[in-house]
């Protein structure tokens, strides 16, 4: 078990082979606080590495972070800055941040609240992105929900269900070979909804939006709440 | 009796790969013609790319090539030029894929035409974890590039790592 280690860190690195990853941004704290052993002059390395071990941090609200696990789960808490997080299988978690880009190959993708744009890209997975702005979502196999997006949208899938909910009026793009794709716009908005190539695009003169939805084999469903 | 292995030459460079996402489900939906169709548009676009930079393909990996650069920032510009091609036939000319890369830079060994080794391994497994659209490097690529490509070009992915490495390989993708 390592000791406190106060540091002053722009961005804050981490990452383990099969540790779990649990990030806490504490409002009010203004240094980082890590479970790692800290190098001799009592500061943390400028990479946290946990190995097989399970890494806990405390950081300042809004710090940027990195991290990164072969099979270990991450979860960050708290508003953070930008996140970038990595993982073989391990699921990723993600609470409040301005900015948020995220992989896996097989863990399951939950990202809460993002103020600025977010990305996902999940192989075989499983991706849940609730209030963000612009988001980029992409899952091989995997159903793919936005709850609340406040931006363009593009989300592509090979297999699996796309689930939009738009919160107003903002371009889409969402495309799966196989799957059923959802789109849901608030009330008020008119959208231009373009199909297939060479199907007649239906939607008002004057759109406040345009929502391209491709399905391959899927029913494709954009209406209005 | 097998003949011993040639390995005629260590070189430093860059070795990029790329993927076609979501190939396969696109070949049993429209079949072989045209999945060839989008290979040939795909060669294409590479041989432009490459057109004007000191680089080469070094082959064809089904849906997906290796190509080799003796300077990162070639590497570079190839792929930006490739992904920019593919997207701008995806919109002009309903091309029906996206292009997924990824760049390494090191050692690796000749072996006739190809190359071989624990960098080309390595390359392979970045571009795995590439989204559609996307070029994801290394940080030795970005290291490779110091001063020629601004910093704010790369925005931070993760760590990754690769069985025989013993450090995380960490990665960045290519703001476009």
């Amino acid at each position: 078990m390592g000791f406190p280690a106060p540091v002053q860190a722009a961005v804050v690195r981490i990452t383990t082979t099969s540790g779990s990853i649990h990030v806490v941004a504490e409002p009010g704290r203004t240094d980082v606080w890590s479970s790692t052993d800290p190098l001799d002059d009592g500061r943390l390395p400028a990479t946290i590495d946990g190995g097989a071990s399970r890494v806990r941090v405390r950081v300042p609200e809004g710090t940027d972070l990195v991290v990164g696990s072969t099979s270990g789960r991450v979860t960050i808490e708290g508003s953070v800055g930008a996140v970038s997080a990595m993982t073989n299988a391990g699921r990723v978690s993600i609470a409040d941040a301005e900015s948020v880009d995220v992989r896996t190959k097989s863990g399951r993708i939950e990202v809460k609240q993002v103020s600025g744009s977010c990305r996902a890209v999940a192989t075989s997975a499983r991706v849940e992105i609730g209030h963000c702005g612009d988001a980029d979502v992409t899952s091989g196999s995997g159903r793919i929900s936005l709850d609340d997006a406040n931006g363009r949208v593009h989300a592509h899938c090979s297999s699996g269900r796309i689930e939009i909910s738009m919160g107003g009026a903002h371009d889409v793009d969402a495309e799966t070979v196989s799957g059923r794709i959802t789109v849901s716009l608030p009330a008020a908005v008119r959208a231009l909804v373009v199909p297939l190539p060479g199907e007649v695009a239906v939607g008002a003169d004057d759109c406040d939006c345009v929502v391209v939805a491709r399905s391959g084999s899927g029913r494709v469903d954009v209406s209005n709440r | 009796m097998t003949p011993a292995p040639t390995l005629t030459a260590t070189r430093t460079g860059a070795i990029l790969f790329t993927d076609l996402v979501g190939f396969t489900e696109f070949t049993d939906a429209r079949g072989d013609a045209a999945a060839v169709q989008v290979l040939d548009a795909q060669s294409a676009i590479a041989a432009d790319a490459l057109a004007d930079v000191d680089g080469q393909l070094v082959k064809e990996l089904g849906d997906g090539l290796m190509l080799w650069f003796d300077h990162a920032t070639h590497g570079l510009r190839t792929a930006a030029g490739m992904l920019q091609a593919i997207e701008q036939a995806r919109t002009e000319r309903g091309f029906p894929l996206s292009l997924r890369m990824g760049m390494h830079w090191g050692d690796v060994v000749e072996r006739g035409a190809d190359f071989v080794g624990q960098n080309v391994n390595i390359a392979s497994r970045i571009a795995d974890l590439a989204g559609p659209g996307e070029l994801l490097v290394s940080e030795q690529v970005v290291s490779a590039v110091d001063g020629e490509t601004p910093a704010a070009a790369f925005r931070p992915v993760g760590p990754t790592r690769v069985k025989g490495v013993a450090s995380p390989i960490w990665l960045y993708r290519l703001a476009t």
